[in-house]
């Protein structure tokens, strides 16, 4: 009898317990995590009412940006989409909420956003009839249909009321519906999307990367629908300058290039319109913030309570400053940073456009207020706690299939902390360890923070983030800072890039290595060197591509298993020997990432001739002496394109079992386990059970076991994770081969690409879209996240073990790579279990790893949440890169983090 | 004359379906109505430029393209310059 024989089941008759515990054993009890948050008052009622709140969308910014673009149609691009920009900022209805310090918001709602047909109209003119429809017949206030929806969280998973999911993620007002499809209609055959379209169809090889798109080979275009991100801001010209002081030097330099092209024929002519685009969006973000400035006065002018309506005048005072002049003080810094972020979020669809290391690029305000007594350390805390709602309140409007299936909702506004400074030394500050204690003080997913690990980093700094991650945060997470060095000097040397200018990088988005670099602010006649990004965005070049699905199309000559389609011409090879099978692998790889190299740098291309950044760009070096904007090379760094892969666990897994099963020990043939693959091993495919996880998997009551006896040799063949040779030599290979290919593809820009190998979320929708692996992994589950985190249950030999894995080739030669690691809550319990984990971490860095993070949770209690959500809206926990509440992440990566080892001890 | 809370000055949106009012502090529905004697927030649909054409949906008067621009009645109108009461 096989009847919903689970493949725990399965595999506990065969004698594998899939109950495995490394390292010890977690208590019976369901176990909260040790560190318990204590924020402000005031952070925590600003939280409860984040918590309470839907992601929301209107179309205030679009209908200004549209009017206003639409009406200079003979304009030259840059200064005519400067001039949307400029009506769009300074329409924005200004929304301030009680007890906020820290004003603006990306639309008036708490968590607003909006959508951008610009880039890409073309869901809503497709589901023009079903959004107008959901408009219609949306008229009753049925309490049982608002109470549906706590279930995801702060997203809209379907319409209520007079409320219209869109993408379900969003809600929209019903009046807004005909609004919104009426000003995507505008855009159809002139957006990024539909420009781009029709030009890569001029590739001849668009046929494939299509097929790549459409059999989730490679998830996404990325000209239309991230096109920046993945960097780091900065906010240097403004904090120096003041917005005043940045028009007066873009008019002076308006009269010193107009008509003279300076030696440059091509584009040295465009930097008078360039200089008068930037004028004109300062002058909309001076709008926009004086607006806010306004609504404070007129709130100051009807409150009744004495308290809140000093911080309405305070708050306006700070507005009308920063408005015009570089700010003075801590509180006007904050503020104008915040400011400026927001506003650069509102140019572009952007995820990952992180603040940086805001704890050096804020201490030169916050040593001088302390010393004058202007703040107190608790008031900078509490301003660091609200900092964290507001950055958690971002919310990114893109498609469904980007913000669910790779971002899970997140933005990535990461900060780092630690790191070295421009001279060599320690450049964690006491501002720091406050950034820090206020993500311990008020967890939220945002800003994550990135640990930049040197070993001239103070013990107790260093141990203060060992505690933080006992919260179950998710973050600090640790990057290691002679790694990211060496990288950005391999990658950016070539540009200018210096040793000592090195040392300013930072993490973008998720865990983006990013050049960045020192500028010298001047405050109160003290100069300080600050730090601040540099370079173009990341992680556009070739988006992630789907290892293992690319090794189905191998084994399979090139056809996909699940829709039959012949994705790539058939090699006709038998795979006779593992060499064949992994020459074959390459060639595919390569075929495909060129499909989608060119695809990409046409959409990209697209992108800067109509849609190019003015604000991002007027704040990154060197734009502004150069008089040239992104699309002109005006950043510092443009060598950042690069090639993402998913699921390279699964796949170097899938490779040691063929070698292993297939070649080495012949126990089976490649047909017998394509015909197995083909058969799913026997059980049901998992969207039939709706879980992704592989221990839920369920035998088909047909099943006649036909398959067991080979899918547990495949099961058994080596992993990695174990300090195994014979699967960490197959990583290896791939990571030498894939680091040096990487090389060959090369950005609109002309540089050549360089790896990144993180997972975000995609190894929840990639592998619910890859059948079965010749590793055992069955269809439809979730691939290994990250790319060193082991596949669940495979890392048998301790953490340390895992390690060695990990490290066996040199991580330098990438962007990043991730290994995530679940540790139960009690096996890091007090100030010992605090120093193993930092112990553990130190080990991992001293060994060559680049990034490690910690998941601090009981597994229990996550099966507890995704059976009672209600209960569990603040629950956070690590997936990859990022954190994010619980509910508000999809079913398949819910399982996958359910799935992960957890260690009892280490 | 009462207004529904999302159509007042006093209502501070929070989502698309409910928001603070500001004189109570209380979180409120957006649909519903708001106590007497609250203030109307400029709106598209209130302005006298405004000529709508079918449901939610309509143009702007003061706006200088030909044909004219359009515009949606629900729109918040506090930072339109040319928004007449």
């Amino acid at each position: 009898m096989t009847r919903n024989r689970t493949f725990k089941q399965v595999l506990a008759d065969a004698g594998i317990a899939m109950d495995f515990e490394a390292g010890g054993h977690a208590p019976e009890v369901v176990m909260d995590r040790e560190v318990k948050p204590e924020p402000h008052p005031r952070s925590a009622r600003l939280k409860e009412l984040f918590l309470q709140t839907l992601s929301s969308a209107n179309n205030e910014f679009p209908y200004w940006y549209t009017r206003e673009y639409m009406a200079h149609d003979s304009e030259i691009p840059v200064v005519r989409r400067a001039r949307a920009l400029k009506a769009a900022f300074s329409h924005l209805t200004p929304v301030i909420y009680p007890g906020e310090k820290l004003v603006m918001h990306k639309a008036h709602y708490f968590r607003g956003s909006f959508p951008m047909p610009w880039l890409s109209e073309g869901f809503y003119v497709a589901k023009e009839d079903e959004l107008f429809q959901d408009a219609l017949k949306r008229g009753s206030t049925s309490a049982d249909e608002h109470s549906k929806f706590g279930l995801g969280g702060g997203n809209v998973v379907r319409s209520f009321n007079r409320i219209v999911s869109i993408a379900g993620k969003f809600g929209m007002r019903q009046e807004e519906i005909p609004a919104l499809l009426k000003l995507s209609k505008m855009w159809v055959g002139k957006s990024v999307d539909d420009i781009g379209h029709r030009y890569e169809q001029m590739c001849p090889d668009y046929d494939t990367k299509e097929k790549c798109m459409r059999n989730i080979v490679c998830m996404f275009d990325s000209g239309y629908t991230l096109p920046q991100g993945r960097e780091v801001i900065n906010y240097y010209y403004p904090l120096e300058y003041g917005f005043d002081g940045l028009i007066e030097m873009a008019r002076e330099r308006i009269a010193s290039v107009a008509g003279n092209a300076d030696g440059d024929g091509m584009v040295g002519m465009n930097r008078l319109y360039n200089y008068e685009a930037v004028v004109l969006v300062i002058e909309g973000i001076q709008a926009w913030i004086t607006n806010y400035a306004k609504e404070a006065r007129r709130l100051e002018a009807i409150e009744r309570d004495a308290a809140q309506r000093k911080e309405y005048g305070d708050i306006a005072q700070c507005l009308e400053w920063i408005a015009h002049n570089p700010p003075r003080t801590f509180y006007e810094a904050f503020q104008m940073i915040e400011t400026i972020h927001l506003g650069v979020l509102n140019e572009d669809a952007i995820s990952g456009m992180s603040p940086g290391r805001i704890g050096q690029v804020l201490y030169p305000y916050f040593e001088q207020d302390i010393a004058a007594g202007r703040i107190t350390e608790d008031e900078v805390l509490e301003l660091l706690e609200l900092d964290r709602v507001v950055k958690t309140s971002i919310d990114c409007f893109a498609s469904c299939g980007v913000v669910g299936g790779v971002l899970s909702g997140n933005t990535f506004n990461t900060v780092s902390v630690g790191g070295l400074d421009a001279k060599g030394q320690s450049a964690a500050n006491r501002l720091e360890y406050l950034i820090l204690q206020a993500g311990m003080n008020n967890p939220m997913p945002q800003s994550t923070i990135a640990l930049l690990y040197d070993e001239k980093l103070p013990e107790d700094f260093l141990l203060l983030a060992s505690k933080v991650i006992k919260t179950g945060a998710g973050y600090p997470a640790f990057m290691n800072n002679e790694i990211g060095i060496k990288f950005m000097m391999s990658q950016y040397a070539h540009e200018g890039m210096t040793p000592q200018e090195a040392t300013a990088w930072a993490i973008g988005g998720c865990l983006e290595s990013s050049p960045c670099c020192w500028l010298p602010l001047h405050l109160n006649g003290k100069e300080y060197l600050i730090p601040g990004g540099a370079g173009q965005p990341t992680s556009v070049g070739i988006h992630f591509m789907s290892l293992p699905k690319i090794l189905e199309l191998t084994i399979f000559n090139g056809q996909d298993q699940r829709t039959m389609e012949q994705v790539v011409p058939p090699h006709d090879s038998p795979l006779a020997t593992y060499e064949d099978l992994w020459a074959a692998f390459k060639s595919y790889w390569e075929i495909m990432c060129r499909a989608v190299e060119k695809a990409n740098n046409i959409q990209h291309d697209v992108w800067r001739k109509n849609n190019m950044a003015v604000l991002n760009s007027l704040l990154k070096p060197d734009c502004l002496s150069r008089g040239h904007l992104i699309n002109e090379l005006g950043y510092r760094y443009n060598a950042t394109f690069n090639v993402e892969s998913a699921g390279t666990i699964t796949m170097v897994n899938s490779l040691a079992a063929l070698k292993k099963v297939v070649y080495d020990d012949r126990q089976a043939t490649l047909d017998e386990v394509k015909a197995a693959i083909v058969d799913n091993f026997g059980f049901k495919d998992a969207h039939e059970i709706n879980s992704f996880s592989i221990a839920d998997q369920q035998k088909r009551d047909s099943d006649d076991r036909k398959w067991d006896k080979l899918h547990f040799r495949l099961l058994q063949a080596p992993k990695y994770g174990n300090d195994d040779p014979y699967a960490d030599d197959i990583l290896r290979e791939w990571e030498e081969y894939f680091c040096e290919d990487c090389k060959n593809y090369t950005s609109l820009y002309a540089h050549p690409m360089y790896p990144c190998q993180i997972s975000v979320s995609t190894h929840g929708a990639m592998g619910s879209a890859c059948r079965a692996t010749p590793d055992g992994r069955l269809s439809g589950t979730t691939f290994a996240d990250a790319s060193l985190s082991a596949y669940p249950g495979t890392d048998r030999n301790g953490p340390f073990a895992l390690m060695n894995s990990a490290t066996v080739w040199d991580h330098s030669n990438s962007q990043n790579s991730q290994l995530n690691i679940k540790i139960h809550p009690s096996a890091i319990r007090g100030h010992e279990g605090g120093r193993k984990l930092l112990d553990l971490t130190r080990a991992y860095m001293r060994k060559g790893g680049f990034h490690v993070q910690y998941n601090v949770v009981d597994t229990k209690m996550l099966r507890e949440a995704q059976a009672r959500p209600e209960e569990f809206r603040d629950l956070m926990v690590r997936v990859a890169g990022f954190t994010q509440y619980w509910v508000e992440i999809g079913k398949s990566v819910q399982d996958e983090l359910i799935a992960r080892t957890e260690y009892e001890g280490i | 004359m009462t207004f529904t809370y999302r159509d007042t000055r006093e209502f501070i949106p929070v989502d698309a379906d409910k928001g603070l009012d500001r004189l109570t502090g209380k979180l409120v529905q957006a649909d519903t109505d708001a106590p007497a004697g609250y203030t109307r927030l400029p709106k598209c649909k209130f302005c006298k430029n405004y000529m709508e054409e079918a449901a939610n949906i309509g143009v702007c008067g003061a706006s200088a393209m030909d044909p004219k621009f359009m515009a949606y009645g629900d729109m918040i109108a506090v930072t339109c310059e040319s928004y007449a009461d």
